[in-house]
């Protein structure tokens, strides 16, 4: 039995009081649900925002006892973690949304750049709008002979290739580069004269091709309307502007008559923000980004039959700068039996979407490659000299009789 | 798995918290050791079983040592003191080849090298995680047993713990047997204390990652520029950034371990006290990272007759202890340089100690500051040749050639600013230590009213709640899709 002055003395003991008390279990409770929660994330159970973009997926990696204490496993796993947390895209969007509002700033390393006036542009043309180490007036004069080359060998058996030089973002918008994202070069930047030797290559060896650089910057149009200010790739616009000129440079080269492909165009202001114009504007993954240019009109193509005269076979090389003019091609039926070597990685069927994986002078890739009438080979700008391009060359050359 | 990981974050700490929390109190030092060890095993499985036969060893060993000095005659004091240096030279040895043999070997092949002789064949060591703050912790357990100061540990199992007890096993602060040896026999629980914890560990998380991390993209982003692009002003916000950043992350990670134990009902010693307030390089050092200060005083300092022989002897010694000091920090000639020169600082302050305090006060803090700016160039750069270069950039003969990296990527915003929230925060020590809220020693503290103190707990979760958001962000990549 506790005596009485042990009784009292644990009386007198101070205790915390009952508020307090509470306090700290709420704080606490607080805690674990901040350190639990995303976990709970692992078994799908919390409810998140999507991010936009896609997401590099990972694999639970196995567990080995030599991976383990090679420590191999433990970043493959750690990383597998992260990418199961929950709250991940309420996280990222928040961490977004500050930088963007407080500091007019996307995250370090993020592919989007913020230009001024609300221009969203890709980090791809901004390094190259800055590069230094482009390919010489030699190597791009003896690219422009093998282009030469190979558009003479097609011809002779009635096919025509058609270069064609798309524009960087940051060509059409130049002023809109902030000095943050400028290197200072001098005047001509090396970007724009890495553009004029190779116009100067093709020109001098004859070569017919779409100069869609110069065809843009010329246009009277707003500019947002061939390269929206919150789009990666040119509109569907521009695309159209630059396949009629494909399209002329084909009846040139072949002899054959060329559809004439209509440019028409409405713009409107309620397009949904899932429309490709405004891709980069999403993948800032920011709240209330710049709604002004989520409300800059968006060009649509008019939906008026061209006037076809025979489908064209084709077959296009390049970047995701050609899907435009694939989506578009179904418009007006201009296209017959076409295919996409998406940087001469992926093999696409047209319009079906099937997919595969291109393996030169394979049946897949013979059936794709020859016998077209058109080939479309995008020089995008900011890739100068691409891989895709010198390798599909090679490829050819080496298929063609 | 550093404690600024989302896999620590959200995967160890709460499964470790709740075994712990969950386990009755006499076997909660069992918790507390399995979770060590589990943690250790994530990030040096091959060393574990070092570390773990090292405990062992000291164990039994410190018994032996407190065995012969109980006996009291002269051939058992001889008897331990052999033991005593028997353990001490093992501990370095393993130190030496864990973490300078690569040195070593690189200086011996440089040397054959410049006399034409061909290198010696040499594969090199994984440095252990943790292993120069073990080492010191073991050193310091068996001098202190050895003295007197200590008893040996009750048990294995309170050893073990205390050696490899995760919130301070990889990045300190630096314990003392004697420190924790108490709490590692008893210790409250409270969800206050569990409170306190949670906050000291936000305000840590906070430091380190929205701090410390932001600030180093602008430091290693001036460190990386190649010589020919460095300014003079380039060169001094580099170091600046570099000595905001060191001080909140590692600050940061002190705050950090403080909260992991109190979340467990330790209380450890803290190991910062404001230290860029130091109005003298002494006066630094007793506030930076206190718990290696206080080490260097006890193990090395003192055995080195510290004080007793005379000014010059002391002298000497000071600048012995730096340089030590800063080998210890790294294994490079940069960092035995930023040891050596914080040692001449300090011996310099000893020589003209008088003349010194009649400056005004406000030139001893600027002179400090900058002496300490200095240094970190010593510590951060990559090699001594590269310290010079920055250091030549602020002394005016840099060439500042045009950057070849972007402004915004060197520089960004929210960077510049956590500078500035940086320097604030300094700034604001300086209040607290010369203003008139500066605490009276012995004072209590007077009970704030029930909604200012709701008020004060809002800043935890909310440290907590950014820094894992930020943290998250940096972790999550979306590419653009191809469009279909």
């Amino acid at each position: 039995m506790p005596s009485a002055s042990a009784s009292a003395s644990a009386s007198r003991r101070p205790r915390p009081r009952r508020p307090a008390r509470a306090r700290d279990v709420l704080m606490v409770l607080v805690y674990v649900l901040l350190v639990c929660v995303p976990a709970l994330g692992l078994a799908g159970v919390v409810p998140d925002f999507r991010l936009d973009g896609s997401i590099v997926v990972h694999e639970r990696p196995k567990l080995a006892r030599a991976s383990w204490e090679d420590e191999s496993f433990q970043p493959l796993f750690a990383a597998w973690f992260e990418s199961r947390l929950g709250l991940r895209g309420t996280f990222a969007l928040a961490d977004n949304t500050v930088l963007y509002h407080a500091f007019h700033e996307t995250k370090l390393g993020a592919p989007v750049k913020l230009g001024g006036d609300g221009v969203l542009l890709n980090d791809e043309d901004t390094l190259y709008f800055n590069r230094t180490d482009l390919p010489s007036e030699v190597v791009l004069d003896a690219f422009a002979a093998r282009i030469a080359n190979l558009q003479t060998q097609l011809q002779k058996q009635g096919a025509a290739l058609v270069p064609v030089i798309i524009p960087s973002k940051t060509t059409i918008y130049p002023d809109r580069v902030e000095p943050k994202w400028r290197k200072p070069l001098p005047s001509p930047r090396p970007s724009d004269v890495a553009y004029a030797n190779l116009v100067r290559g093709l020109r001098d060896r004859g070569v017919a091709f779409v100069d869609a650089r110069a065809l843009l910057t010329a246009r009277a149009e707003p500019r947002a309307y061939l390269y929206a200010r919150g789009a990666r790739h040119w509109s569907y616009l521009a695309s159209c502007l630059a396949t009629q000129r494909i399209f002329e440079s084909y009846g040139a080269l072949t002899g054959r008559s060329a559809p004439s492909y209509a440019c028409d165009y409405v713009t409107r202001a309620d397009a949904p923000l899932l429309h490709e114009d405004y891709d980069l504007l999403r993948l800032m993954n920011v709240w209330g980004a710049r709604p002004d240019v989520d409300r800059d009109p968006v060009v649509f193509l008019e939906p008026g039959p061209a006037q076809i005269v025979e489908p064209v076979d084709v077959l296009v090389v390049g970047t995701s700068f050609c899907w435009n003019f694939l989506k578009d091609s179904q418009r007006g039926a201009a296209l017959g039996r076409t295919h996409f070597f998406y940087y001469n990685r992926r093999l696409f069927d047209w319009p079906s979407s099937a997919e595969q994986e291109l393996v030169p002078d394979s049946p897949a890739w013979r059936n794709a490659a020859l016998g077209k009438q058109l080939y479309i080979l995008d020089l995008f700008e900011s890739y100068p000299m691409p891989r895709y391009a010198t390798e599909f060359l090679d490829q050819m050359e080496a298929a063609l009789p | 798995m550093p404690f600024s990981s989302l896999l620590f974050l959200h995967g160890f700490l709460p499964l470790f918290l709740a075994a712990y929390w969950l386990t009755p109190r006499r076997f909660k030092n069992l918790t507390g050791i399995a979770g060590s060890l589990a943690f250790y095993a994530w990030g040096a499985p091959r060393f574990l079983p070092v570390v773990v036969l090292l405990g062992v060893g000291d164990y039994y060993l410190s018994h032996a040592i407190a065995r012969r000095t109980a006996r009291g005659t002269p051939a058992a004091a001889k008897a331990a003191k052999r033991l005593l240096v028997l353990g001490v030279v093992a501990h370095l040895v393993l130190l030496g080849y864990f973490k300078y043999s690569n040195f070593f070997m690189g200086q011996v092949n440089d040397a054959l090298s410049h006399f034409g002789g061909r290198h010696l064949g040499w594969v090199a060591v994984v440095l252990p995680i943790g292993i120069s703050f073990i080492t010191f912790e073991e050193i310091s357990y068996l001098t202190d047993v050895y003295r007197g100061d200590a008893k040996p540990a009750r048990s294995l199992g309170h050893y073990l713990l205390f050696l490899t007890f995760f919130p301070h096993s990889i990045a300190g602060p630096i314990f003392r047997w004697k420190d924790l040896a108490a709490q590692l026999n008893a210790r409250k629980q409270s969800f206050a204390l569990v409170r306190e914890g949670f906050a000291r560990f936000s305000v840590g998380l906070a430091k380190k990652v929205l701090l410390a991390d932001s600030i180093a993209i602008v430091a290693d982003g001036v460190f990386g520029l190649p010589a020919a692009q460095l300014g003079t002003g380039l060169g001094w916000l580099g170091a600046c950034a570099y000595t905001l950043q060191i001080y909140f992350d590692f600050s940061g990670y002190s705050d950090m371990a403080i909260g992991l134990g109190k979340m467990c009902g330790f209380t450890f010693k803290e190991n910062f006290d404001m230290p860029y307030v130091a109005a003298s390089i002494t006066e630094f050092w007793q506030r930076w990272h206190i718990s290696l200060s206080r080490w260097l005083r006890d193990y090395l300092y003192i055995p080195l007759g510290g004080n007793r022989r005379g000014e010059q002897r002391a002298t000497l010694n000071v600048v012995i202890v730096f340089t030590l000091s800063g080998l210890w920090h790294g294994a490079a000639w940069s960092f035995v340089v930023w040891g050596l020169y914080h040692g001449l600082f300090v011996a310099l302050e000893r020589v003209t100690g008088s003349v010194r305090d009649r400056i005004p006060l406000p030139i001893r803090h600027l002179t400090t500051m900058v002496i300490v700016i200095v240094g970190w160039v010593f510590f951060r750069a990559s090699s001594l040749p590269s310290a010079l270069h920055v250091l030549g950039a602020m002394a005016g003969r840099g060439q500042g050639a045009p950057l070849e990296v972007f402004p915004a990527e060197l520089c960004p915003s929210f960077a510049i600013f956590a500078m500035i929230v940086g320097a604030l925060v300094v700034v604001y020590q300086l209040g607290i230590k010369y203003g008139p809220t500066a605490p009276i020693e012995g004072a209590t503290p007077r009970p704030l009213a029930p909604w200012r103190a709701a008020l004060s707990y809002a800043p935890g979760p909310v440290l907590f709640l950014a820094s894992i958001a930020h943290l998250t962000n940096s972790r999550v990549a979306p590419l653009i899709y191809f469009k279909f």
